[in-house]
């Protein structure tokens, strides 16, 4: 396992933290969803580590390929999160979670 | 290829031709609850229009699954109704469906449970169609374990349940509904990452990298990583079971969920667990498995007196429910640690038999809860005089938990005790002890609720409805079936049972 | 062998009917009338009720033809079918599990079963007049023919594994039966208990097959009464297999300490009862011991078994059965003590004569329990202390009720005389004091207290009680009568042995290797004056109302509550179960639940929105975020190290 490698590891598992912490943490609906970008950016930086040091799957490129389709993914989501947020906030007039209870 | 040239035919070589009905019993619920989307619910007349679309659904299923059991017995091969088609080349996961004698009555029973499930909830009136949304999902994600051969698809369909039960449980449940989902959301996920964990071990650790269950054995992988692998699923799959201690979140959930729900969790949910102990731990890790035998024995005896006593001091009837069907997969926990061809064959039976008596009993308890007015037993009785038809089912229902010779139950449970005693003495004594105390609680259950003296209730309250009637009509005719005739299934399941048990031992 | 005996036995219309055929017919003719009657006739009372005696009828005659077969040429025959069959690919007599069900046809069952199916058709005659004017009366002839099929198939059972169906079968009807007066709440505790002490034995049965099975690989009891004494199973062994089978036959006959049910069994009405006692639950277990005697007879540890329970439980019963206040009680704790000389006579190796005191106490039993029930019924009371004085308003009943009392204590020449004299004469020959005493005490004391309950119903005056009117007493007529008479009869000619050219009763159900024993005329002299002198000290203390001395109150209290033997159960299970319940249910909410709960409230307390971290104060963020990732880092490294590092 070289150096690089751990380093990437290490940086995945800190993206992952802070999207965790973010999500866990904030009232705002839209700060939630950056938050999850942080964790698919957290996977999709894991899965391009470990195609680059040549470890996992037999071809190199399906980490590449798999870290585009996570990014897919995450912005997908992004969408939708984001249109539910806008819904909310012309309800309530605020992105917070609990804006309905007053 | 149209679904009618994909209809194997008797006289044809049946494994040679490929066949969809496997893949149309797991996916066509999920396409039913996307054609649900699009129905508008805003009056009557649309939202009986769903209705029926969300019961021809579930019927379609069935209707799947009995012609698939018609052509089951000839076909030949471990397999059934096999389907191969290349999906993730890459990582060697494969879309491979397949049933055996050990999945095939299970699946049937999914079929039936879930178009019980639908007609049950008929009378819903707000959110029917998101009730009926998830439901299907989750008709996906049960019948998509049961049809799977491939560790990754079994694994998806396993995740595929968690969202749509959480859902289920906390929109439309019981005052501390919340709490309950919450619990079971927690506990599945958990359970989830340690069977996910099991399956990546497993796969990086094999010889061939291939997600197949058949060809993954316990043969290439060193000793002690199989045992890890054995040990991570099995408690992935004990949580699910509910084996003592992880079953908390299984009698919450049974006491908070509205009846379909519950009865889908306890009638089916709860019997995955046992099937991939059976399919995983002892169909491909034998030997490992044989070796934590010991500690399985005492989770399950455990498992099966834990809930029998607990259930003494239990006054929510639908909890109590809930510790009944604990105690049964107790039992199948015991037939499994003991690895007996007898006893597995019981323990396949006795789910059968319990997805059944624990569908009858959640209706018949979400009956008598709507006409007492009360969950509490002790604050019930001589409900006999309203509901005649009700207390002659829910009898049914003990009895048939009981194991009462007649009733489904019966042969399953005998066959776990006589199988499992060669092997486990003790251990099939104290289970035996577990299963008289159930019978003395469930007995005395009965006559708090419905006999002795009838105090004065508000309003008329009427016996069963047609509705419920019907449901609990079908559910006795299949209990009864079962327990009379269980040779209907009995050449199935043992010839795959065996087969399953001498892949498994190398 | 049987074959050949078949085919040397002379001719006749009776042998072109098979034995088990007619014994299929007769098992199944109740379930086919219980079937016609859901499905057809549920809202018909009449047609009901006739249809299940109907019905009754045929299978009774079925049942005599089977008997008239067997006494011709008593056979050993069978007619298995299979209910489960699969392969086990194991090696050795593994190699397939079948279990199999089925009639069987032998003078054992032919005798038994005759009992039952007759005297299920006159309780059901007898309960189209008395239940004529109840709620729930097809529920109850369905009921009674679903115990008729019930215990039908007891006693036609081939193997373990189908006596304990129909054993089950038999717990629900008792049940059922017990419970019928649903609203009343001693009724139904009552049937909750029977259920659950049959239960046990089931259960137990249920473990002793799965023990036989193990060590036999063999379920069927003709096939097994030659392995059990092959040595493939230690003494110890067999001695298990015959105390889990005891307990199942304990909980079904009422044996010590099992017998708590039987007198909650007199909540049933009377027909019901007279059912239970005679031919049904009550004799399941001597049968299921008298069926598995080749276990029994290779360990004399467990016929010390039955010699000691059974006759704690024969004295015990008529201890208790005299000091009861209420009729149908008192009638009920005869029965055990009936039931308890049985198991006795079993144990001490009277089998023929054990057999046949169950058939002969079968018809006195169930004219007692009837005669209860329309003496109840008159007097609108269930207490004897106040009742009497029916002789002159009742004496057809009474009449009919003397013959019960006499053939039941064992007076000759009436029914219980000839197989208690029987057994004495075993125990004679045995030469054990202790039997010879408890066999003599037991019908010296049964015929007490059958007698003080004939006293005290009928002799002196009808005792005053508020808004009720003596004159206002009929007797029976009509149906209930008709049946009363019969059993009546029954109960005076079902003892008698010896006639010459006729088969000898005792003689027709033996047991290969268990000798007959001579009939001593010490015996039936003892027999006959234990019988006679009991009865008449009984009618002298009785009949006088001779009033118990205040001392022997508590005594008398204790006896009457059967030693209090149901409250200390009582209390065993509220004080020991339900604590331990309890504490179940709270370690699951604190300790197990309490973990999760953490879990869970921790997450939700992190999740709650924290109006400091609004504030955005860098400091205390940063130390936290650095220490997750390190936290989190080192982890994932070391997982990610150790599994994929390994693979190299």
């Amino acid at each position: 396992m070289s150096a690089g490698l751990s380093l990437l590891l290490v940086a995945s598992a800190a993206l992952f933290a802070v999207g965790v912490l973010g999500v866990v943490t904030r009232r705002s609906t839209v700060v939630m969803l950056l938050g999850t970008q942080f964790m698919f950016i957290a996977g999709a930086l894991l899965f391009v580590a470990f195609a680059r040091f040549g470890l996992g799957a037999e071809r190199a490129t399906a980490g590449a390929s798999m870290a585009l389709f996570a990014g897919t993914v995450a912005a997908a989501e992004l969408a939708v999160g984001l249109a539910m947020s806008a819904l909310i906030y012309r309800e309530h007039r605020s992105f917070a979670l609990d804006a309905d209870r007053g | 290829m149209t679904l009618l040239e994909a209809i194997p035919t008797t006289t044809a070589t049946p494994i040679t031709l490929p066949t969809l009905l496997l893949s149309a019993m797991v996916w066509v619920p999920a396409l039913g609850a996307i054609g649900l989307l699009f129905f508008p619910t805003r009056t009557e007349v649309q939202r009986e229009r769903a209705r029926s679309f969300a019961i021809g659904t579930a019927a379609l299923v069935l209707a799947f699954g009995v012609f698939m059991w018609y052509g089951f017995r000839d076909q030949s091969g471990t397999f059934a109704y096999e389907e191969t088609r290349s999906w993730l080349r890459g990582v060697g996961s494969s879309y491979h469906l397949g049933v055996d004698g050990v999945s095939m009555p299970l699946l049937l029973l999914s079929a039936i449970l879930f178009v019980v499930a639908v007609l049950a909830s008929s009378r819903l009136r707000e959110q029917a169609k998101e009730y009926f949304i998830l439901l299907l999902l989750l008709e996906t994600g049960v019948n998509g374990v049961f049809a799977s051969l491939d560790y990754l698809l079994f694994f998806l369909f396993w995740q595929l349940q968690a969202v749509p039960m959480f859902l289920l449980i906390a929109r439309f449940g019981g005052p501390r509904r919340l709490s309950a989902a919450w619990k079971f959301l927690a506990v599945d996920l958990a359970a989830s990452a340690l069977l996910l964990l099991a399956i990546l071990i497993l796969y990086f650790k094999a010889p061939v990298r291939t997600f197949d269950i058949s060809t993954l054995h316990d043969l290439a992988v060193p000793a002690a990583t199989a045992t890890l692998i054995s040990w991570l699923f099995f408690i992935a799959f004990a949580v699910r079971l509910p084996a003592f201690p992880f079953h908390t979140w299984f009698i919450d959930a049974q006491g908070e969920a509205s009846a379909p729900t519950a009865l889908i969790l306890g009638g089916i949910l709860v019997k995955l667990g046992g099937y991939g102990i059976i399919r995983v731990n002892l169909g491909e890790f034998q030997d490992a498995f044989h070796r934590i035998s010991g500690a399985v024995v005492v989770i399950a005896i455990v498992t099966v007196l834990w809930s029998a006593i607990a259930a003494l001091a239990q006054d929510d009837l639908r909890r109590l429910v809930g510790y009944v069907v604990m105690s049964h997969m107790g039992l199948v926990l015991l037939a499994a640690a003991s690895a007996a061809p007898v006893a597995i064959n019981g323990a396949v039976l006795l789910m059968v038999a319990d997805g059944l008596t624990a569908a009858l009993l959640v209706l018949m308890a979400a009956a008598i809860v709507e006409r007492a007015g009360t969950t509490s037993i002790r604050a019930m009785g001589g409900m006999a005089a309203h509901m005649g038809r009700g207390a002659l089912f829910w009898i049914l229902a003990t009895l048939a938990a009981i194991g009462f010779p007649g009733l489904a139950s019966f042969i399953g449970q005998f066959m776990i005790v006589v199988g499992a005693y060669p092997s486990q003495r003790i251990a099939t004594w104290i289970a035996v002890l577990g299963i008289l105390v159930l019978a003395g609680v469930m007995i005395l259950t009965v006559q708090r609720i419905f006999f002795g003296a009838t105090p004065e209730r508000p309003g008329r309250l009427r016996d069963l409805g047609t509705l419920e009637l019907f449901n609990a009509a079908a559910l006795t005719t299949f209990i009864v079936l079962l327990g009379v005739l269980p040779a209907i299934l009995m050449d199935s399941i043992n010839f795959s049972v065996l087969s399953l048990l001498s892949r498994g031992s190398g | 062998m049987t074959l050949a005996l078949l085919a040397a036995a002379p001719k006749g219309p009776l042998d072109t009917w098979s034995p088990t055929l007619l014994a299929l017919f007769a098992l199944l003719l109740p379930l086919i009338a219980l079937l016609i009657v859901l499905a057809f006739t549920i809202d018909s009372r009449r047609v009901s009720a006739w249809i299940a005696v109907i019905f009754t009828l045929a299978a009774a005659v079925c049942t005599f033809l089977v008997v008239a077969i067997e006494v011709a040429h008593p056979l050993h025959l069978e007619r298995p079918a299979t209910f489960l069959q699969f392969f086990t690919g194991q090696s050795g007599g593994a190699a397939e599990f079948t279990l199999q069900w089925g009639v069987l046809s032998d003078p054992l069952a032919a005798e038994v079963s005759f009992a039952v199916a007759l005297i299920s058709l006159l309780v059901q005659i007898y309960a189209l007049a008395f239940m004529r004017r109840e709620d729930g009366v097809v529920r109850f002839f369905g009921v009674l023919l679903f115990a008729t099929f019930a215990m039908l198939g007891v006693t036609f059972s081939t193997n373990y594994f189908e006596m304990l169906l129909f054993f089950g079968l038999v717990t629900l009807s008792t049940y059922l039966m017990i419970g019928h007066w649903w609203q009343r709440e001693e009724a139904v505790a009552a049937a909750s208990r029977a259920f659950i002490i049959s239960v046990l034995g089931d259960i137990a049965l249920l473990a002793a097959v799965a023990y036989i099975y193990f060590r036999f690989n063999e379920l069927n009891f003709q096939a097994l009464t030659g392995h059990y004494t092959g040595g493939r199973v230690s003494a110890n062994g067999l001695f298990i297999m015959a105390i889990l089978v005891f307990i199942a036959a304990a909980a079904k006959s009422a044996q010590f300490p099992l017998h708590l049910w039987l007198v909650g069994s007199a909540q049933a009405p009377a027909p019901a009862a007279a059912l239970i006692h005679s031919a049904g639950s009550a004799v399941c277990g001597v049968y299921l011991i008298a069926r598995a005697y080749g276990l029994f007879d290779a360990s004399p540890r467990g016929l010390a078994l039955l010699a000691i329970a059974g006759g704690l439980t024969a004295v015990l019963g008529v201890l208790w059965a005299l000091f009861q206040e209420n009729l149908k009680r008192a009638v009920a704790y005869t029965t055990m003590s009936e039931l308890g000389l049985m198991v006795l006579a079993l144990g001490i190796g009277a089998y023929g004569a054990s057999v046949f005191e169950l058939f002969t106490h079968a018809w006195p039993k169930a004219l007692l329990f009837l005669a209860a029930g329309v003496i109840i019924r008159e007097l609108r009371t269930e207490r004897l202390a106040e009742m009497g004085g029916l002789w002159q308003r009742m004496r057809f009943t009474g009449v009919l009720m003397m013959i019960a009392v006499a053939a039941g204590a064992g007076i000759p020449p009436f029914s219980t005389f000839w197989s208690k004299d029987t057994i004495l004469s075993k125990a004679l020959e045995l030469g054990s004091p202790l039997a010879i005493a408890v066999i003599t005490a037991v019908t010296f004391l049964g015929a007490m207290a059958l007698v003080r309950i004939f006293a005290l119903v009928f002799t002196g005056e009808t005792a005053r009680r508020r808004r009720f009117e003596p004159d206002r007493i009929r007797d029976a007529g009509g149906r209930i009568a008709f049946t009363m008479a019969v059993l009546a009869i029954a109960s005076l000619i079902s003892g008698i042995r010896g006639f010459r050219g006729r088969t000898d009763p005792i003689a027709f159900v033996t047991f290969p290797g268990v000798s007959l024993p001579n009939s001593h005329f010490v015996a039936a002299g003892v027999i006959a004056a234990s019988a006679v002198v009991g009865a008449m000290v009984a009618f002298v203390v009785y009949a006088r109302r001779v009033p118990v001395p205040a001392a022997l109150q508590p005594v008398r209290q204790a006896m009457g509550e059967g030693f209090f033997i149901d409250r200390a159960y009582r209390l065993a299970a509220v004080g020991i179960v339900l604590p331990v319940s309890r504490a179940a249910a709270w370690v699951e909410t604190r300790v197990v639940d309490g973990g999760l709960d953490l879990v869970g409230d921790s997450i939700e307390f992190a999740g709650q929105p924290r109006r400091w971290l609004g504030e955005f104060r860098i400091r205390p963020l940063l130390i936290g975020f650095f220490a997750g990732v390190v936290v989190l880092g080192t982890l994932a490294i070391v997982l990610a190290g150790g599994i994929i590092g390994k693979t190299g």
